[in-house]
Formats: C-alpha cells, structure tokens, sequence
C-alpha cells in the first residue's frame, strides 16, 4: 500500500469540447488502468444524454496507479466534475475533494466563460492549476495566444504550460509527470478522527445510496458506524471500495485516498454532497467547511397529459429524486391543468434534463409550465412570504414591494460582439459590472441580471447574436427589489392560472400583447368567439379575439363510404382529447409554454 | 317463401371506375378508361350481381363468418344507382347491356316501366350525344346526374374536366328533349381564387335551367390530388375558411329563394323531386354495391369490394364472392351511424324512431351530449326530433364528433 505521499488527487477542468472527456481517456489509458478493448468512447461519460448534450451530470472517481520516469509509483485520484453552471456547488465539493486540477483550454478556441469561473473556484480552494493548452494538433491552433490570456486573466504563470494532443497522445505522459511532480500531496491528519467529505452520491436499485467520498482525517473502516454530521443520520458502513474504473472492494480508506461507501443509506438525501461522514464511536468535534443545503431556484409546474397519469408521475418524479437531492416537488392543482406537481430545480439544464427523463426514461406524456424563479415578496401588513409559483401571488394591493434573485453573469465574446451582447443585457434588464479584454480579440462582459430573464430564450439570444462565439457563465449573487407585477391572462373571460407570469412593470404591456398574439395562433378556432385578454389585476392591457370557426363540414359521403368518414370523425375526436379543456374553450398543450416563445416571435 | 311485400327496401349502386382522364380533384376510385377492358368489367359485375342477387337470394361465398350472416334475403331493391368514374365513358351498348341485366334482377317477374323504382345514372357532359341519352331514357333510366362542377371555363380548366359550360348547357337542353324530367347538377365551391360573386354568378347560371336537383360541395382538397398538390406548393392560393363559409350560407339563401329544398348538408331538390337512393343512405338504410371499390351496407355488416380492377375481374369470373374491407357493425355503432348520417339532413334523426331500434338510454344518452350545441344555435331540437341548423350543417364535423 502507497504512503499517502503518493497520493495526488485531481480534477479537469476544461469548457464543452475543449476536450475533457478524450484527455481523461488517454490517461486512464497510459496508466493501464483501462485497456484500448475496455476503452469504450470516453468511459467516465457514460449517461446517454450526457453524450448527447456533451456534458457532465453525474461526478465519478477513478484510481490510477502511475509509475513516474523516475522510477517513483503514485496512486492518482481523478474526480470527475460537472460541467453546467446549474451544478456549480457539486463542483466546489469536487474541487474541495482535489489538491490540484489540470486546465484544459483548446488552443484553437482559448478561455471560455465556464471554465474561468471554474478555475477561480479552484483558485479560491487553494488548488494547484496546471494549465493544459489541449488540440494543438489541429492547424488553427494557436498556443502562444492562449498562454497570453490564461496568464493576463487567471494571472498564472504560463511558460509551464503543457502542450497536448489529447486526440493523437502527444504530451499526455508530460501531463502525467506533472501530476506526480507538481500536485501536492493530501495534508490531512490519519490519526485525527475521521472526516471523510461526500462530494458526490449515487442511487443504485440494489444497495442503495452510495457516496463518493475523500478522507480528509483519520481512516474510514468497514463496518464501522458512520454518522453524517450535518443531518446525524447514522448509519454502518457495509461496503467500502474504488473505481479502476470498475468497482473494487477495499477494507478501508485511509487519509487523502478517494472511494465509495455503502451503507443501506436508502437514499441520496441521507448523504447529501458536502455533508462530512464521521466515526459515530469517536465523532469530530468539526464538519469540514462548505456544506450547505442546496436550494431550487428555478420552478414549473409538471402535470400529466392525461388526468389519470398522476399516480404514475409521482412514482417516476419520486424515483429520480432517490438519486437526486436537488430536485424539489410537491403536489398542486390548477384550474387548467388539473392534478400535477410543483418542482424546483437547480436551474434551467436540471429543469431540461428532469422533464427529459420523465418523458423518455418513464415515457409519460407532460405538460410543463412557463418556468419561474422564487419571489420574496412584502405585503402590506408587513410580512415576507416566498412566492414559487405566481399563482401565489398576492392580489396587486397586498403586495408593498418585491424582490427577485440577481444572478451574476459573464459572456466572453470575440471583440466585434461586446455591442450586440450588451444589447441583450439591456434587453433583459441587466446591470453592468464590468468588461475586461481577455486578450486584444476577446472580452468578458459581467452583467447583473435578474434570473427570471434569462430563463426563458438569453442564451439563444446570445448564442444567435454571437453566431456561436460566445461562451456563458453565471452565478446567483443576491434578491433585489424589483417592480413587478403578476400579468394574468383570461381566456373566454376567465383568468388561466397556468399561464399565469410575473413581469417587470415596464415589459408587461410587450409581454401581455406578445402573449396574447401568440395564444390567438396557437389556439384553434372553437364554435364560438373567444376573447384572450392579458390583464394586470382588473386593468386588461392586451385583448385579441379568436373568430368563431365557421367551416368544418365532410361535404360529401362518397357512395355510401360510412366507414370513411367515420375515421375522419375519430381523428377528428382523438385530437380533441389531446388538448385540455378550459371551461368550453379547448386550449393544446403547446400553449401553456407560449409565454417561452412571446419575445422570439413578435 | 317471403312475400314481395314484406320485403325490406334497399340501395342498389353500382360503380363505374372510368373516365375521359382523372379530375384534379377527384380522390374517388377511378381510371383512364383507355388501359381496360370495359366489356369485361362489365361482364362481371353482372356475374357480381348474379353472384350476389341472383335466384338464391343469398350471398354464395361466406367463409367469413361475418358475411354470412348478412344474407340480402328479405331485401329489395327500390333504388338503382350507375356511379363512378363516368358511367356514360362506356360504349352505349354496354352501358346498355348492364342496364338491362339490373332490371331483369331489381323487378323479374315485371315490366319496369310499371315500377316505382328511381334508376340514376352519372354522367358527364361530354358523353351525352343525342342517341346516348335516348337509348338511356328507352332502357329506363329516369334520373340524370350531370357533373357540371363550375360555370366558368377557367375554373373547369382547373378542376381538369374535358367540357365546357356551353357544352354542358347543349347536353342539359339534349337531356330534357329526351325526356329526362329529373335531372341534377353537380357544382362545386371554395375553388383556389374562386370569389364569392363569381359563386353566385354559378348559382345564377344554373338555377336559370331549372334543374329538379342540385348538390353544391364545398371543395374538400384531398392528400394526394394534383389540386391539392398546387394548393400546398403554392401554385393555387388556399380556398379561405370565412370566405367558403359564406359561399355556403349564400348558397342556402339563393336556391331556397329559388324554390329549392335545402335537404341535405350538400344537396338542394325541388319539392319531391330529392334524391331517394342517397336519401337511404343518410338514414342509415341497407344497400348492395357492385363493381370496384363499391360498399354495402346489410344486417349488422359494411362491406367494400377491391378497388383494382383485375382483381376484381378475376375473382368474379372464378364465382368468387369476397370483398376487401368486411366490418361487423354493433348496435351502438348502428345507432351512432344512423347520428352522424341522419344529422346531415334537413329532416335530422327522430329519437322515438331510433328508440324503438336501439332503447330508450342509449338514444337518450347521445342526444344529450348534442344539447349544448342548442344553446350556440348548431342544433335545433323539437317533438324528439333533432336538427342541425343551416350553422350547424357547415359545422357538422365538430357536432357529429361528439356522437362517437
């Protein structure tokens, strides 16, 4: 067994594509860890719709052992870390667990947005950065540019930077060296007692909650009893092991090394990621720092297509929450939509990837609500409430002032584009911070920004008004007073509480008028005129009328074919039901989303 | 051996799948006459007709166990229809030949020109000679329906009919100096760029010959027609939902002014003179279909025979008896059938007639969910008969939906 010397513990960082998954490849190959028949496309990403989108949701550990030049053995940890903005406190647990990190940039791209406010984290973390300039086999690559900007905007010494070919293999022992040579070892103390951090878990139908933890002190045993010091839910360890990638079983984990633990935790809420496993016989006087509890910050409603589908949601929304301690829901009805469930999520990429798996992984049909952020509102007799949906929303004469969530955002964006990003900013009610050059063809542009505009289409926008050269990042910064009214909107006279939105007041007359353009277009003709208003209290801002339909007739029945025409009333019939009924106006599914698509269109 | 009287009247139609060359509209079974043998197709629908009507009286083949229970016996025809295609595309004699054969089976033991039977035949205008209609009228043909589709050249020239309107006007005169007293035309509305004066203007044209009938159907673009193929790829401009509604409501108010009935959704006849072999059809009544592509309607059945013609032929003059498309028809789907077809009357569905046929509750049930197109002026309600209003007739997809 190596001396906890010989430990060293890492991660990647790296933006989408810069080449993460295929550098990890290669390491796990030229430490023999994996052979080339074992190496499957970039086995540490192994999540379909990870693949798919290119990025990471679920953190792993693996094992290396890495024999260096000279001679020396080492026992390498790498920890894998998610890759969106919506995960960034899973990712400063990661970078907690590590005392280094390998920064990847792509030579032909340099710094994105993610990846600075990832180093940063890593910074703050005391973490070793070995800056990583990958892809520099391709012709477009430009080395020198980008040691310039990693040293003008992380301020770190880059003449050590190593050049890398993840693709082709070039430069990848160097990276190895370097993590033996230059990555500290783990300082913590083997005989203290034992602080072991969780910085990640994992539900498995068979044993459990597992969690991925890093031994800070002392040294975690099989079958001892375990308390989590943050919920003191205790509990005996059943199984200890590691990933080479394959699960390996071990007897123990000593200071500094990485692992999982199984210990018929039933599910991932009894170890939540940052909390700090301890010896219950002989508890730490201190958790590690860290820990907090996470916090949705984005919620929709998520109701099942068809009524009698509510039982199967719940059981589909309860099973992805055994292995997901961020996704909040709970049940609430509408006048519109009947039966369904609130839910909170971490942020807009959780909320995509929940109703993803719901549809594709459960296979049910749903019908989501326009997504919204948590309001803290103050009403007149001096209370503060939290508003998660607005059909909460207090009446417009109760509520004395609002406050939304801020969040921090930073584009960086080629030069020719710091206008047209801006523009966006302002037309999300952004507050400048900031704009610094990365190098003399790019800027990174901080704004403040209300979390509910970027919501619903800001990184399209970006995306389309950058032609792609724009990278984003964002974190929550802080609730500020905002003036913000709830916009109703009343179809056949009637309000629709599922179409329900909170505005600032100066968009509200757009956005009533967008809505309700957009309504009359999704909405199909019925027997008889239907007025869609958008209304702010009693005060209607936008008004457009549906005409009643006039034709729908099969005008002839051709010899006597009955059977004919009565498929056509069936498909007729069958695309009635789909929609929902809202008093006697039947309203499709699509429409309770239109309030996402209001400002693309008009 | 059941008496004649005692037998339950039925719809004889037989289907004549050819034509001059196909209509840009027309999703109908039908084909260029120029690549068949049309002696031959005629031999064997009257093989059909033996096979089906003939002295037994009783359907021959029937390893469906359904077919076999729809036995024709106890039915009699009281209405023969020639639809196609253009049933006057055939040489006379053999258009002539069939004729023949029908009524030798429809009244054996009588001379049909005693009967009471309504004998149509289709017909396009630029098949009529002189001669044609003659022998047709001698043969016992007392109804006529002329596909005359639009007055305007334009408009026939893009439906791709072979006439013109003043051909059509001469065969009208030839059809009426033959002594063809109940004639219908056929007009179609909501053409691509057809405006609402120009409709009327049709309306105009033809109310001034004074046909016994006329059916006006609104345009219905079908997937896969040459017509609809120009609407989508932009060529032709869209027939507009409002403006096709008006057409309608305009039609309704010129031919009832002019004396006409407005008895069915599509269809306008002068008193008495309203089509009975499609007026049976609408009630839900039983009829036999002969030929390609035909239906039937018997106890507690539907049936269509192959729409290819070789087929067809082939199975015939094997003495096969064995159509494509069989369904078993409950009494629920009777019962809603007999909705959705009596609804596109003007007479409507009378609950008392169908409660005796299907119970109280059943009739009951689907008349309620009829109600609350009363309260938005769709359907019109009185002494337990039902109706859809003129609305309601343009509206019927949406009301007969319900009935399902």
């Amino acid at each position: 067994m190596l001396d906890q010397s010989a430990i060293r513990n890492f991660c990647i960082i790296a933006h989408i594509d810069h080449g993460k998954s295929t550098l990890a490849d290669r390491i796990l190959e030229n430490t023999g860890t994996v052979s080339e028949r074992e190496m499957t496309n970039q086995v540490l990403d192994n999540m379909d719709l990870e693949r798919e989108r290119g990025i990471t949701i679920k953190l792993k550990s693996v094992r290396l052992e890495y024999t260096s030049r000279e001679g020396a053995k080492y026992l390498f940890n790498l920890i894998d870390t998610p890759g969106h903005v919506d995960f960034s406190y899973e990712v400063s647990r990661s970078l907690a667990a590590c005392e280094g990190a390998l920064l990847v940039v792509d030579a032909t791209q340099g710094i994105e947005a993610q990846t600075l406010a990832t180093a940063y984290m890593a910074m703050e973390h005391d973490l070793t950065l070995i800056p990583v300039i990958n892809k520099i086999d391709l012709p477009s690559a430009d080395p020198d540019r980008v040691k310039q900007e990693i040293e003008d905007i992380l301020g770190l010494d880059a003449s050590e930077a190593l050049l890398v070919s993840a693709k082709t293999g070039q430069g990848v022992i160097e990276v190895l060296e370097a993590i033996a040579n230059r990555i500290p070892p783990p300082t913590g103390d083997p005989a203290s007692q034992l602080r072991a951090l969780i910085f990640d878990s994992h539900y498995d139908s068979y044993r459990g909650a597992i969690a991925y933890v890093r031994v800070v002190d002392g040294v975690l045993t099989k079958g001892m009893r375990i308390r989590m010091m943050a919920t003191g839910k205790e509990f005996e360890v059943t199984e200890l092991g590691v990933f080479r990638p394959f699960m390996d079983h071990v007897d123990s984990l000593k200071t500094g090394e990485v692992g999982f633990v199984v210990a018929s935790m039933r599910d991932v809420k009894d170890c939540l990621v940052g909390d700090t496993i301890t010896d219950a016989q002989s508890p730490a006087p201190e958790p590690l720092p860290g820990y907090r509890r996470v916090k949705p910050m984005v919620y929709c409603g998520l109701y099942p297509s068809e009524n009698n589908d509510y039982g199967e949601l719940r059981a589909a929304l309860e099973k992805l929450q055994l292995n997901d301690s961020a996704l909040a829901f709970e049940p609430e009805t509408s006048a519109a939509l009947g039966y369904g469930f609130r839910c909170g999520f971490l942020g807009l990429l959780h909320m995509e990837v929940v109703q993803e798996r719901l549809e594709r992984e459960y296979d049910l049909d749903i019908v989501t609500t326009a997504p919204n952020v948590t309001y803290q509102v103050v009403t007149a007799d001096g209370q503060e409430i939290e508003v998660d949906n607005p059909a909460k929303w207090p009446e417009s004469v109760k509520v004395l002032s609002v406050r939304e969530p801020f969040v921090r955002v930073s584009v960086v964006a080629p030069k020719d584009y710091v206008g047209a990003v801006m523009d966006v900013f302002t037309e999300k009610r952004g507050v400048y911070r900031e704009m610094n050059f990365i190098s003399p063809e790019r800027a990174i542009i901080v704004y403040d920004t209300p979390l509910s505009e970027i919501l619903v289409d800001f990184f399209d926008m970006v995306k389309s008004r950058t032609r792609g050269y724009a990278s984003i990042d964002y974190e929550f910064d802080s609730y500020r007073e905002s003036d913000l009214v709830k916009l109703e909107i009343l179809i056949n006279g009637r309000p629709v509480d599922a179409l329900s939105v909170i505005v600032h007041r100066d968009k509200a007359q757009a956005m009533g008028r967008g809505l309700v353009s957009r309504l009359r277009k999704i909405i199909p003709r019925q027997m008889f005129d239907v007025p869609i208003q958008a209304a702010i209290g009693s005060r209607v801002i936008a008004r457009e009328t549906i005409k009643a339909k006039r034709k729908d007739v099969l005008a002839k029945c051709y010899g006597g074919d009955v059977t004919r025409k009565r498929k056509l009333l069936e498909r007729q019939k069958e695309g009635k039901k789909r929609m929902k009924q809202l008093g006697n106006v039947e309203v499709p599914q699509d429409a309770f989303m239109a309030v996402l698509r209001v400002d693309g269109d008009e | 051996m059941t008496s004649v009287d005692r037998l339950e009247p039925c719809g004889l139609y037989i289907h004549i799948p050819f034509c001059l060359r196909k209509c840009s509209y027309c999703d109908f079974v039908s084909y260029r006459i120029s690549s068949y043998d049309t002696a031959r197709y005629c031999s064997a629908v009257v093989r059909e007709m033996q096979l089906v009507l003939g002295s037994s009286r009783r359907i021959s083949v029937a390893d469906d166990g359904l077919l076999s229970q729809a036995s024709i016996e106890g039915l009699r025809p009281t209405t023969v229809y020639i639809g196609g295609g253009t049933p006057t595309v055939l040489p006379v004699e053999q258009l002539g030949a069939l004729i023949t054969s029908i009524w030798r089976v429809v009244v054996p033991h009588q001379d049909y020109s005693e009967c009471d039977i309504e004998f149509t035949v289709e017909a396009n205008p630029e098949t009529l000679s002189e001669e044609y209609l003659s022998e047709l009228r001698r043969l016992g043909v007392n109804r006529l329906s002329i596909g005359l589709q639009s007055t305007m050249d334009k408009y026939l020239s893009m439906l791709g009919r072979p006439h013109s309107f003043d051909e059509f006007v001469k065969s009208y005169r030839l059809a009426v100096q033959s002594g063809f007293h109940n004639i219908s035309v056929d007009l179609i509305y909501g053409l691509p760029g057809q405006t609402l004066e120009e409709w009327r203007e049709d309306l105009s044209r033809v109310v001034e010959l004074t046909p016994s009938h006329i059916s006006c159907y609104a345009l219905t673009l079908s997937d896969g027609t040459a017509l609809s193929e120009e609407v989508r790829s932009f060529r032709l401009p869209e027939p507009q939902e409002d403006l096709v509604a008006d057409m309608y409501h305009d039609t309704v108010s010129v031919l009832t002014e002019s004396g006409y009935c407005h008895y069915e959704i599509s269809n306008f006849a002068a008193p008495g003179m309203e089509c009975k072999h499609n007026m049976n059809y609408w009630l839900n009544g039983y009829y036999v279909g002969l030929g390609v592509a035909a239906h039937a309607h018997l106890r507690g059945v539907r049936y269509a025979n192959t729409a290819e013609v070789e087929r067809y032929i082939n199975r015939v003059e094997a003495g096969i008896f064995m159509p494509e498309h069989v369904e078993a028809v409950s009494p629920a789907r009777e019962l809603s059938d007999s909705f959705i077809l009596g609804l596109r009357t003007a007479r409507g569905v009378n609950l008392k007639e169908l409660a005796e046929r299907f119970g109280e509750a059943p009739v009951a049930e689907l008349a309620g969910r009829l109600e609350r197109f009363v309260d938005i002026g769709l359907v019109e309600s009185s002494e337990g008969q039902i109706r859809l209003t003129e609305q309601g007739m343009i509206l019927s997809n949406e009301i007969m939906a319900e009935v399902l």
